[in-house]
């Protein structure tokens, strides 16, 4: 079992399961309506080139954690929804929220670039008052209270690899 | 509307531009400055139009003090001679509300700071400050139908627009002093203070200003104009229904509706029978002192004791609330200088108290002869010597004190009468004596020692 | 007075009375101060109807810390998605039942802490030592009066109050037992019932030590103190106090004021002493807040180390022997295994510490600590000069060279700090990202046990930070205590015309998720503003590391006053009650509401009236929560960092549900639909970019005038536009006319709100015709309670 980024953060039975890139966007492509949750890392250029690769590729995303700013100097700003977190989280475990579009709430959550501990969180909330939403992580850290995650990586190099992979994957049709 | 090359905002208000940041200046203790509202009519303002007299800020040397005139010219269906002093008084908020410009004070005594850093961003000219000016005053004042200003920084130009302003000055001040209830249709409400003080309504009118001190007969009149159903609005004067204690018909109605049937009458210039109404945010309290049948003024600076022997926080704590207490009523510092101050019970004459500093400031409103008989804090801070000082000055009031002796004998055989009477049967209804049925307690010749006798109000069980 | 009275003849059905005599001897009226109200001294459930209809808006939201319960032997259960346990409780319940431990837990540090106090002061002073904060402090005791309708004139008075807060405690304890409350809801009620009782413990603990110590009474020029490791002598023995409760401390400057050595030995403080002895000994430093705690004892550069009560580390012996610093407790709730030594001989214990025959001691009576720690540190101090603590230069490239980039210690750290990232780099002799490490550090030496190669982390990241340790000195103005009523009377105006666009707490602990710079910042964004920002514990003394480009810190360039612009430091946590008493002090001096045991009127008028909002963005102890939940009953919102949603529970308001979002006006009982302001109680942010528009929005009330919403939402667009870039998507909700809007964009806006939200504008008069959820009512008196409807 991989051990959860914060280790000590082992929160009960049920434990994500470590997925591959190849394996995530199996299971991305069966959702219905999935949603991209960005924070605050993707301050980092190199993983925010990366997030706009997959807006551009038509997955609704929400900018939190003060991340809009960046988006808005790329020229971003348009195409992303923004959200505090928290506030996000407590909508979409309200199974009759309408969404971003008016139409509903989403089925597959991704988390990627959020302060660690305060992602956890919002998972558990996810996981355990949402059974309408499957989560997953595609943070360089191991989440337990996911749904699916990658497991940790310490290396920027491979971590992005990762992304790229699911870029292409994603967009091969 | 073009981008200004520097930010606007009330987020600038707090900016200070110390010397070794500043670009250059105006006014201030080493150039002469003035600015001056002029209400003008329709056909004699050009909208938009910003002109600039003598040197631009671009041809200015960097660290100097230069002369400067600020002239704003307005027209307006609704705007008339009497709106030019709130205008102006704008200038300063709005001229600091502009990132990396500093102003102080007002009228002929103003000093403006330019950062060299706003410089930089390309603040290179007094037209963006006007450009400014007239954004936000259009946006706030929407009678502003057209404005212009013209900046005057060749010193002699300069020179002759000081001139010209501070008599403008005069006859404004002198108008504003003169003015008073009989020469205008309408007086103003706010209940801006409702929002703590939900049922508080201020009535404004030439003769009494806000007791906030914030906002004058005209300050007001402005607002209504721009929001006439906003917090500020017009109130009828109406009748005047008894001219010793001013109670006008509109000002009751308007109360009566404002306040959500809470006040029914307001006595505009009495302590007594339906004062005032106070929120919070008086900047004075009138207060009665029965023993020496005078009016203590205190403000909200003052922390000392009051003749009552308490301070202002306690005394203040009695009124507010927007409920009218008799013998203690908010107000503005200003309305001391008022020709109608608590005309109904003497007016300034019953005045026997009041701090220091507060005496100091509106001395020139005290008639000479009784400046020395209204008693401070260094005088007096109990009734006993507070009564001695009076006497010894020779007080107006003291000459109310035999007619009152007269009056009070009677008084006081009457109350005993009713105190009695009142207070026993509250005293037997204390002690309950359980009854079961059929019994009967029968006392005779009885005597009851009672050593003590606790009254407490019941707290939960 | 003395009354005699006869009956001469008296007939009633039951009683007939004749020539009755009689005699009363004294008659003692008590002061009837103000009518009651209807809850004096309530209890959990008779502010269960007020608790509900917050809740109602704002939801309990819950993230579960841990999937699974063991509190009992029945278990341990696995409650994964909200499963219920063997006793029948499901994971939503049991959420709440963690917040509720909580919030007891902290709530009995601030109740006990005041207990302490109490008898510490009685036995000085007696029971009649008169409570008088001075002339301009009318209403002394704000929650006091309100929550128990009590007027307390002399510490006495206190004693009632502290026995309902004791007797509330255990029976909220009790709920918390297996098989006994089953609701969420109820859970919360009794958490907000417990927060409530915390904010009375802090004020009865402050209130006691403001009269008994004679500290400051609300003076907004108090005096500045030294701040930082870097004001920390190695020329002069140091003595440095840790903990919450001061008298220790205050025996050891007693101490040395009699016996003439103030400049001869320091104290030095931590946490909420520090921020407490400093209101009484301006001699004395704040070293820093709780995540300096380790950094200060391994600095080496205590002599003598004296620990009270909370957020002392568990293990402060094994540290303070580390730098051989004789350790003295001096409370019975963290004792450390020391000997009691109370009554042995001061120069036996002196003798025994200084020697090393023992590492500590513990000393309950307050009145010896003073004698033997100024002893102690007088003796230890050369003695201690060769005490080597952080590593020498060749040293720190050896233990990063022994680093084989295991990683183990980011696992290990909350911070996730990348520790290996800024050894490899440290390798190479370029220390900066150690350095960099230093601000996020809370020293909590996680990292340092797992560690395979023994690295000491925090001592490597100490000491590779060494130029910013040194210039850590900083100031802080000392803890003014109350708000003056008169300061209150002062704000009405400028409140209401919009010229202070709102109260600001910034609070709590030290938890901070990127360092203590980010409130600085805050604060400072806030005050340039013209915000009033309140500050109190290790909020209050972080602000001190911190100077601007005149290289001034936030209390030097900003006034100590209760007004706009102004940085009120009301001194240690519980002082932070008196914020609490500036909203109350708002309805009993503005509205002339009554106090006396009212609180729900209270709350409704702090929650639709009052614009303020508390941070507590690096809050991370229990009492911490029960401070945020305390806040919350009384309608104050909070916003805390990342770190907080770890307390598992926010109160979350939903903007789009309509339904949640009306009042009724108390003039006529009509219902109107109102914005959703605030929109929550709890919130936390990521960033405190996040964080700083988030509060300006939190300021707003339905009750503000034009003016005030005015300048409000212009501070809510601009603080959005500086740290987000982008207008808030919500910020039209807050429109009711044009009046509203920002002055600078008024043209803007009102084209963005007929193009984007579809309103419609009269663009002759430049108003707006169409659109807003309700127009403006000057005359709106706004209530959640049905019983203040006046027709
Ligand atoms: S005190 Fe001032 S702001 Fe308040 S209602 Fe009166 S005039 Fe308006
Ligand atoms: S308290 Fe209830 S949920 Fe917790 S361990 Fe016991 S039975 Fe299980
Ligand atoms: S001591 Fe510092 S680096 Fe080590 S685990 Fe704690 S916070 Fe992280
Ligand atoms: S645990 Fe020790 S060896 Fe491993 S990366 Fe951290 S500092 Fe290096």
């Amino acid at each position: 079992m991989e051990t959860p980024y914060d280790i000590g953060n082992i929160p009960g039975p049920k434990m994500a399961r470590v997925v591959t890139p190849e394996e995530f966007v199996k299971q991305f492509k069966k959702a219905k309506k999935p949603l991209l949750i960005v924070g605050s890392e993707i301050s980092q250029e190199e993983l925010r080139k990366r997030v706009e690769k997959l807006i551009d590729l038509g997955i609704t995303t929400v900018a939190t954690g003060g991340s809009i700013r960046y988006f808005v100097e790329d020229g971003y700003d348009e195409k992303v929804e923004v959200a505090v977190l928290h506030e996000l989280t407590n909508m979409l475990l309200d199974e009759n929220w309408k969404g971003f579009d008016g139409e509903g709430n989403y089925d597959f959550v991704i988390f990627l670039g959020i302060t660690y501990y305060l992602a956890s969180q919002m998972l558990s909330a996810l996981k355990n008052f949402a059974p309408h939403i499957k989560t997953a992580s595609i943070e360089r850290y191991y989440h337990p209270n996911a749904d699916i995650s990658f497991k940790n990586q310490f290396k920027d190099e491979k971590f992005f690899q990762m992304v790229d992979e699911i870029i292409d994957k994603i967009g091969e049709e | 509307m073009a981008e200004l090359p520097v930010e606007i905002g009330p987020m600038y208000e707090g900016e200070r531009i110390r010397a070794k940041q500043m670009y250059v200046e105006f006014g201030g203790p080493k150039a002469i400055g003035a600015e001056l509202v002029q209400a003008r009519s329709m056909e004699e303002v050009e909208d938009g139009k910003i002109e600039i007299i003598g040197p631009d800020l671009n041809e200015m040397e960097e660290g100097g003090s230069y002369p400067l005139g600020i002239l704003i010219e307005v027209a307006g269906k609704d705007i008339e001679k009497d709106l030019e002093g709130v205008i102006e008084r704008r200038i300063h908020e709005f001229t600091n509300y502009i990132q990396g410009v500093m102003h102080l004070n007002q009228r002929d005594d103003i000093w403006i700071r330019i950062s060299k850093e706003a410089y930089g961003k390309g603040l290179n000219s007094l037209k963006i400050i006007g450009e400014a000016l007239l954004r936000l005053f259009k946006a706030e004042l929407s009678f502003i139908e057209k404005m212009q200003i013209t900046f005057y920084t060749d010193p002699k130009k300069v020179e002759e627009f000081v001139e010209f302003a501070r008599n403008v000055y005069n006859e404004r001040d002198a108008r504003a002093r003169t003015l008073s209830e009989e020469d205008v249709e309408e007086f103003y409400n706010c209940v801006l203070c409702q929002s703590f003080a939900p049922q508080h309504v201020c009535t404004i009118t030439p003769d009494r200003i806000s007791l906030c001190g914030a906002i004058s007969w005209f300050d007001a009149r402005a607002a209504a104009r721009v929001d006439p159903h906003g917090p500020i609005s017009r109130c009828e004067k109406g009748e005047l229904l008894d001219p010793t204690v001013y109670e006008y018909s509109g000002v009751n109605e308007a109360s009566k509706e404002k306040s959500g049937g809470a006040i029914q009458r307001v006595f505009l210039h009495s302590m007594f029978g339906y004062p005032h109404t106070s929120c919070g945010c008086f900047e004075a309290l009138a207060f009665y002192i029965p023993e020496v049948d005078g009016i203590g003024i205190v403000d909200r600076d003052y922390t000392g004791d009051t003749p009552f022997g308490i301070p202002f926080s306690r005394m203040a704590g009695q009124a507010g609330g927007g409920v009218q207490v008799e013998g203690l009523v908010g107000m503005a510092i200003e309305y001391l200088r008022s020709p109608k101050f608590f005309i109904a019970d003497g007016g300034i004459r019953r005045v026997v108290w009041m701090p220091s500093k507060v005496k100091e400031e509106v001395k020139d409103a005290i008639p000479e002869d009784l400046y020395d008989k209204i008693a401070t804090e260094k005088d007096a801070v109990d009734l006993e010597s507070l009564k001695k000082f009076l006497q010894e000055k020779g007080h107006p009031v003291v000459e109310r004190w035999k007619e009152m002796e007269e009056e009070e004998v009677e008084e006081e055989i009457a109350e005993a009468e009713t105190t009695q009477i009142a207070q026993i049967p509250a005293q037997v209804s204390g002690m309950t004596i359980p009854l079961g049925g059929g019994m009967k307690i029968i006392l005779e010749n009885a005597k009851i020692h009672i050593d003590k006798v606790i009254i407490r109000r019941k707290e939960k069980e | 007075m003395k009354t005699k009275f006869n009956i001469e003849k008296f007939e009633s059905q039951g009683i007939s009375l004749k020539n009755l005599e009689i005699f009363i001897g004294e008659v003692i009226e008590e002061e009837d101060w103000e009518p009651m109200g209807p809850y004096p001294f309530p209890s959990a459930t008779d502010l269960r109807d007020w608790d509900f209809k917050i809740l109602k808006r704002y939801k309990p939201f819950y993230a579960p810390y841990d999937d699974t319960c063991s509190l009992c032997t029945l278990g341990k259960c696995d409650l994964t998605g909200n499963k219920k346990g063997a006793c029948g409780i499901d994971l939503k319940a049991t959420q709440g039942r963690i917040v509720l431990l909580a919030c007891v837990v902290g709530t009995s540090a601030h109740v006990a802490h005041a207990r302490h106090l109490y008898h510490d002061i009685v036995k000085r002073y007696g029971k009649d030592l008169p409570i008088d904060l001075g002339s301009e402090i009318e209403v002394e005791a704000p929650l006091t009066r309100l929550i128990t309708g009590i007027r307390p004139k002399t510490v006495g008075d206190f004693e009632p109050v502290l026995e309902y807060i004791e007797e509330q405690l255990v029976q909220m304890a009790d709920a918390l037992h297996t098989g006994q409350e089953g609701s969420y809801l109820d859970f919360e009620s009794k958490a907000l019932h417990v927060g409530m009782l915390d904010s009375l413990g802090k004020e009865v603990a402050d209130i006691l030590q403001i009269v008994a110590f004679n500290f400051p009474k609300g003076d907004s020029d108090v005096h500045l103190v030294e701040m930082g490791i870097g004001t920390m002598s190695p020329e002069r023995p140091t003595i440095l106090v840790i903990g919450h409760n001061v008298p220790p401390a205050l025996d050891i400057a007693d101490y040395l004021i009699e016996n003439g050595l103030e400049d001869k030995v320091d104290i030095a403080g931590i946490c909420c002493t520090s921020l407490d002895i400093t209101r009484y000994y301006p001699n004395a430093k704040i070293v820093a807040a709780l995540s300096h705690q380790i950094k200060a004892i391994r600095s080496g550069l205590a002599d003598v180390i004296v620990v009270d009560e909370q957020c002392i580390r568990a293990d402060i012996l094994e540290q303070a022997r580390r730098v051989r610093a004789p350790l003295i407790a001096t409370m019975d709730k963290a004792l450390h295994g020391l000997k009691d030594r109370t009554n042995d001989d001061v120069d036996k214990i002196v003798e025994d510490l200084v020697s090393g025959k023992v590492d500590g001691v513990a000393i309950l009576d307050s009145e010896k600590i003073g004698e033997v720690a100024v002893k102690v540190a007088l003796k230890v101090h050369e003695s201690r000069k060769d005490v080597k603590s952080l590593p020498s230069d060749e040293e720190l490239k050896e233990l990063v060279n022994k680093c084989i980039h295991c990683n183990r210690c980011t696992l290990a750290c909350p911070q996730n700090l990348k520790i290996s990232e800024a050894n490899r780099i440290a390798k190479t002799g370029d220390l900066s990202k150690l350095r960099e490490l230093y601000e996020s550090c809370i020293s909590c030496l996680r990292c340092e046990q797992v560690c395979p190669v023994n690295i000491p982390i925090n001592d490597v990241i100490m000491k590779a930070a060494m130029p910013l340790i040194r210039n850590e000195k900083g100031k802080v103005r000392a803890g003014r205590g109350p708000i003056k009523d008169t300061e209150i009377r002062n704000v009405g105006a400028p409140i209401v015309l919009g010229t202070i666009p709102g109260i600001i707490a910034a609070i709590g602990c030290d938890n901070n998720p990127r360092g203590a710079k980010d409130v600085w910042l805050l604060v400072k964004e806030f005050l340039d503003r013209r915000f009033i920002v309140t500050v109190s514990g290790c909020a209050a003394i972080n602000l001190g590391l911190y100077k601007d480009e005149d290289g001034e810190t936030l209390y030097e360039k900003y006034p100590g006053e209760f007004d706009a612009g102004g940085l009120v430091n009301v001194g240690s946590c519980v002082a932070n009650a008196h914020i609490h008493g500036a909203a109350i002090k708002v309805a009993s001096i503005f509205a002339r509401r009554k106090l006396r045991g009212n609180y729900d009127e209270i709350a409704d008028y702090i929650l639709n009236r009052v614009g303020a909002c508390g941070v507590a963005w690096g809050a991370y102890s229990q009492k911490a929560a029960s401070i945020a939940t305390g806040f919350n009953r009384l309608g104050v919102p909070a916003v805390v960092g990342p770190h907080g949603v770890k307390y598992r529970r926010a109160y979350l308001g939903r903007r789009d549900r309509e339904e949640d979002w009306t009042l009724y006006n108390a003039r006529d009982g009509s219902e109107v639909r109102v914005e959703p302001a605030p929109e929550h109680l709890l919130v936390a942010a990521e960033t405190i970019e996040e964080a700083i528009p988030l509060v300006a929005k939190l300021c707003m009330r339905p009750n503000d005038t034009p003016q005030g919403r005015q300048i409000k939402l212009t501070h809510y667009l601009d603080l959005s536009m500086k740290y987000l870039k982008k207008y808030p998507e919500d910020w039209y909700l807050f429109v009711r006319n044009e009046a509203d809007l920002p002055l600078a964009r008024k043209e803007e806006l009102l084209k963005r709100l007929e193009d984007d939200y579809g309103w419609k504008i009269d663009w002759k008069t430049k108003r707006i015709l169409e659109g807003p959820i309700r127009k403006v009512d000057p005359s709106f008196d706004p209530t959640n309670l049905e019983r203040l409807i006046r027709k």
